[in-house]
């Protein structure tokens, strides 16, 4: 037989785990079992292959084979035959009895997977965190200054950010290597010459690729960022931009900020990294541009704390303790002569940046370290009760199994020797589940990274080999706390008690009854509120919101002259209108500004929004006095304002509003028309103050209603006409109707994860009371047996069965609804000021819903118990 | 022990393996085929030697069964009483109907 050398290879710790077991005579055995590996890789998955070669090494060790082989051996091996037996004896007892009750095993593998696959997201969210920035070689020695300032008597805050002049301090410090300052301040659409593109990234110090670990591709650390306008991009915006990436020493221009020149070129950004950039460009282009006034100048005094990072590469000798004192002195004696700002400056190193503290001005995507402990313990909790449902279940089942542990302790077996076959049952179950966690696990990753905000950004959640260790040991420890309990009671029961047959069941019955009630109760909260999470969802969207935003499409217009998008958008047929507008209201974005009638002497605070004269038609907003603005003439100075404003402003006839004069940021206006209150940000916020003016300057959405049968054809035209006028930019039009739904897609996130977090509670609640269930019908087996003698009726004997266990839900059900109820209507829902109230019936519904699955489980087998012979059942008595 | 036979120095597991398989055509596993050897070698009707190493098998050598004297007498044995009770009966096994 040919076999080609290939390149996969068997399992290493297999051979070494023969070799292990059985020493040098194993040799021709694993030449065996390679070759058989070799001939499975060519017909079947590789996976499948490594696990039969595992099977069959351990086979081989426990088999025959393997106990003369190590006879042969005797001496060289540390390892004594009986250890190995023992272990290979356990395992097999262990599997017996997991097979042997079936619907016992199923119902603990089903309870245990889901409560693991909670803690599988934990391990493998924290893993990802942990790994945070862990690619900078520097890491230990990198830290960022962390700012606790208070400004005038706001209380103190801290921050990620710092003044510039700590910068000079710093590198006059001693133990202090390098500092580099880093501004986020780069943005704005960034013109190649190829393709126009919104991107940003950060202005950095000439050190910025000399301390952090980002690989160039093209170009190099030196001289990167030495002059001004230099810039380096990471690979995919220059594959972006130019499609290619021999661009060195091209030019760029951003935004109004003027023309780069490209120095470099590196990898992207991992997304592990809590520095997220598309483009660096040189620190010493910030003081020119502010000169120029293209960027507002940042007071680079101490007085301003919210504008620049300073991060330092410390001499790894450096005493932090020593460098932070030299600076808060220096500090302490500038900040004596300001009156408002008071600052104290710390050094926080990289790896404790994500996961870290809660900072303002973040530098880029954070995830502070409560998050993960509450994480954490939700899924701790999960595990925990159902370990606990595990403990109960197994207890209940051993008290059956009792005559077999007392002959088993008679016959001379020890406690440690039942402690441990006990657990090794638990283990075999706990691997089992640990199976279907993490299948389980595969099918939540994708929605569980959608629901958690910016997870998608910072986490891959892949499955490595490191991660699946990590898994195998958490399946470990489930394992041995779900058994430890059981196990202990179980290796103590002495053996006269174990042998003499007594009913011990009502003993310790309480505590499960107990924890099933908790689950439930559980279980209805989550159940009621993802009905009322739909309600609100639906309310919010069915809402009246004042406009109508059918068969509108939206598209941002990226700073195109708007009288171009008009003009080429209205040639279309389809097209019904096209209007201007700053915002899409609906959504939640809002502009702010103070208003301040002639007469009054208070301003009042206003929202607004700039639109051009087809807006109020368009959206079919209520003119309720007045006119609109002039179609033909440029109205700047003339707003129309909304009823509560014209209320405010004293007006309680709107007909008095018109032709008032009303002073903005110091600027006359007339009002020309009053409109009807109608939401211009998200139901979460009442309708305040709001006008509308007409500033050309702020057109950056156009609003086009169109009136036709295919979309799809509509949104082709409107691109092609895009495509006439703006061939470099990127066309995104979407239904407005789309727009609002993602304002509100929040519900559904949370609707997703009340729907997960109530299936895990019902399931194992459901699964709890199954277990009871089963096991006190096989209790009263006998007692029912008579009873149908005595002449009961099966009706009455299921009604007789399950009274308990109605009660117990009852039990929940009154603790429950009355806590979720006022959960949600006193705190949950009013963080929407247009909210709904928790309805009868969705507590008719939920309570349906989880006693339908209740009875299911009980039914199932009081209905076993009531139908069963009594003949057959009172035999053996 | 009669596919050792066969197999003619040149069995070792694998080659055992394929002849029971493709002859017998049953499966075996490598396991119980190496228990099953090791019970004969422990009743002493098979002996054993390690062969040189083999390219094929990344340098790990094989290791060769054969029959032993007691072996084939053992074989032997078997096959006498099988004959014996073959002509004992030769109506009752006729095929012919």
């Amino acid at each position: 037989m040919k076999i080609n050398s290939n390149k996969i290879n068997p399992p290493r710790g297999a051979i070494r785990f023969i070799e292990w077991q059985l020493g040098n005579s194993a040799e021709d055995l694993i030449g065996d079992l390679e070759e058989l590996f070799a001939r499975d890789i060519t017909n079947r998955k590789v996976w499948i292959a490594q696990i039969l070669f595992w099977y069959r090494a351990v086979y081989f060790s426990i088999s025959k084979t393997g106990r003369v082989r190590k006879k042969f051996n005797f001496g060289k091996n540390r390892y004594s035959n009986t250890s190995v037996n023992l272990f290979g004896s356990y395992l097999k007892v262990a599997v017996r009895n997991v097979l042997r009750s079936k619907l016992f095993s199923i119902i603990n593998v089903a309870g245990l997977a889901l409560g693991m696959s909670a803690g599988l997201l934990v391990i493998s969210m924290t893993n990802d965190l942990l790994k945070f920035d862990e690619f900078h070689e520097n890491k230990d020695y990198l830290h960022r200054v962390v700012t606790n300032a208070a400004y005038y008597n706001y209380g103190w805050s801290e921050r990620a950010t710092t003044c510039e002049p700590v910068a000079s301090v710093l590198k006059q410090t001693g133990g202090v290597k390098n500092v580099v300052r880093i501004q986020k301040r780069l943005s704005g659409e960034v013109d190649s010459g190829a393709k126009i593109l919104p991107l940003s990234g950060y202005f950095a110090d000439e050190d910025f690729f000399e301390i952090f670990s980002f690989d160039f591709i093209r170009g190099g650390a030196e001289n990167s960022l030495t002059r001004p306008f230099q810039i380096v991009l990471t690979e995919n915006t220059a594959i972006k931009l130019f499609n290619n990436l021999n661009v060195m020493d091209s030019t760029l221009k951003v935004g109004n900020l003027g023309y780069f020149t490209i120095t470099g070129i590196v990898k992207d950004v991992p997304k592990a990294s809590h520095m997220q950039f598309e483009m660096v460009a040189s620190f010493s282009t910030v003081p020119i541009l502010e000169r120029d006034k293209i960027l507002s100048a940042k007071e680079s005094d101490w007085t301003d704390v919210n504008g620049t990072y300073v991060y330092c590469l410390l001499e790894p000798d450096a005493s932090i303790e020593t460098i932070e004192n030299t600076l808060n002195r220096e500090a302490s004696e500038i900040y004596a002569n300001f009156d408002n700002v008071k600052a104290a400056f710390s050094l926080q190193n990289l790896k404790s940046i994500v996961p870290g503290k809660d900072l303002s001005n973040s530098l880029g995507p954070k995830m502070i370290d409560i998050a993960i402990y509450i994480m954490s313990g939700l899924a701790f909790m999960i595990l925990l009760s159902a370990t606990f449902n595990y403990a109960h279940l197994s207890s209940a089942r051993l008290l059956q199994k009792s005559r077999e542990i007392g002959l088993r302790k008679v016959i001379g077996g020890t406690r440690k020797q039942l402690f441990i076959q006990f657990i090794s049952e638990t283990l075999v179950v706990s691997f089992i589940s640990l199976i279907l966690s993490i299948g389980i696990f595969i099918l939540i990753r994708p929605h569980f990274l959608a629901i958690v905000p910016r997870a998608s950004e910072m986490l891959d959640l892949e499955i490595t080999s490191e991660l699946f260790l990590y898994f195998l040991l958490f399946a470990l420890l489930a394992g041995i706390l779900a058994g430890t309990l059981p196990a202990l009671y179980f290796s103590r029961l002495n053996p006269v008690q174990a042998l003499r047959k007594v009913n011990r069941a009502g003993k310790k019955f309480t505590s499960k009854k107990s924890l099933v009630v908790a689950q439930f109760t559980l279980s209805i909260i989550f159940i009621l509120g993802v009905f009322i999470i739909s309600k609100q969802y639906t309310f919010s969207l069915q809402y009246g919101l004042g406009f109508k935003p059918d068969s509108t499409i939206v598209m941002p217009i990226y700073g195109i002259n708007p009288e171009i998008v008009k003009g080429e958008i209205q040639k279309l047929n389809e097209v019904e209108s096209i209007a201007m507008g700053s915002l899409i209201p609906g959504t939640g974005s809002t502009q702010f500004s103070w208003i301040k009638n002639s007469e009054a002497a208070d301003s009042l605070s206003s929202f607004y929004m700039s639109v051009d004269e087809k807006f109020v038609p368009a959206l079919d907003v209520k003119l309720l006095a007045g006119r609109n603005f002039h179609p033909e003439m440029l109205e700047p100075h003339s707003i129309l304002i909304n009823e509560h404003l014209a209320r405010m402003l004293g007006f309680d006839n709107y007909q008095n509003a018109l032709e008032k004069l009303v002073r903005i940021q110091g600027k006359e206006y007339r009002i020309i028309g009053v409109v009807s209150n109608f939401h211009y940000t998200h139901l979460e916020e009442p309708i305040k103050n709001f006008y509308l003016v007409s500033n050309h300057e702020q057109f950056y959405y156009a609003f086009v209603k169109v009136n036709s049968a295919n979309i799809t054809q509509t949104f082709g035209a409107l691109e092609n006409a895009w495509l006439k006028f703006a061939p470099k930019k990127d066309f995104n039009a979407r239904f407005m109707e789309e727009h609002l739904q993602r304002a509100y897609s929040h519900y559904v996130n949370i609707m997703k994860i009340f729907g997960f977090l109530g299936t895990l509670a019902i399931t194992i609640a459901c699964l709890g009371l199954l277990g009871i269930a089963v096991y006190s019908m096989q209790l009263r087996v006998k007692e029912v047996g008579i009873r149908k003698v005595m002449g009961a009726t099966e009706l009455g004997l299921v009604g007789l069965l399950s009274r308990n266990f109605l009660a117990m839900m009852a039990i929940a059900i009154c603790i429950g609804v009355p806590i979720a109820y006022f959960f949600f209507n006193l705190v949950l829902l009013p963080l929407n000021y247009y909210h709904t109230k928790v309805g009868v019936l969705e507590i008719f519904y939920s309570i349906v819903l989880m006693t339908g699955l209740g009875l299911l489980m009980i039914g199932s087998q009081t209905l076993k118990a009531a139908t069963s012979n009594p003949a057959e059942v009172l035999r053996n008595e | 022990m009669l596919t050792v036979a066969a197999l003619n120095n040149q069995a070792y597991g694998i080659s055992i393996k394929d002849e029971i398989e493709n002859r017998g055509k049953r499966k075996i596993s490598i396991g119980s085929l190496h228990s099953t050897i090791t019970r004969l070698q422990e009743k002493g009707y098979l002996e054993s030697k390690l062969g040189s190493a083999t390219p094929e098998r990344g340098g790990r050598s094989k290791r060769f069964f054969f029959l032993t004297h007691e072996g084939k007498v053992a074989l032997h044995r078997c096959k006498d009483l099988r004959d014996q009770l073959w002509n004992l009966s030769p109506e009752t096994l006729s095929l012919k109907k």
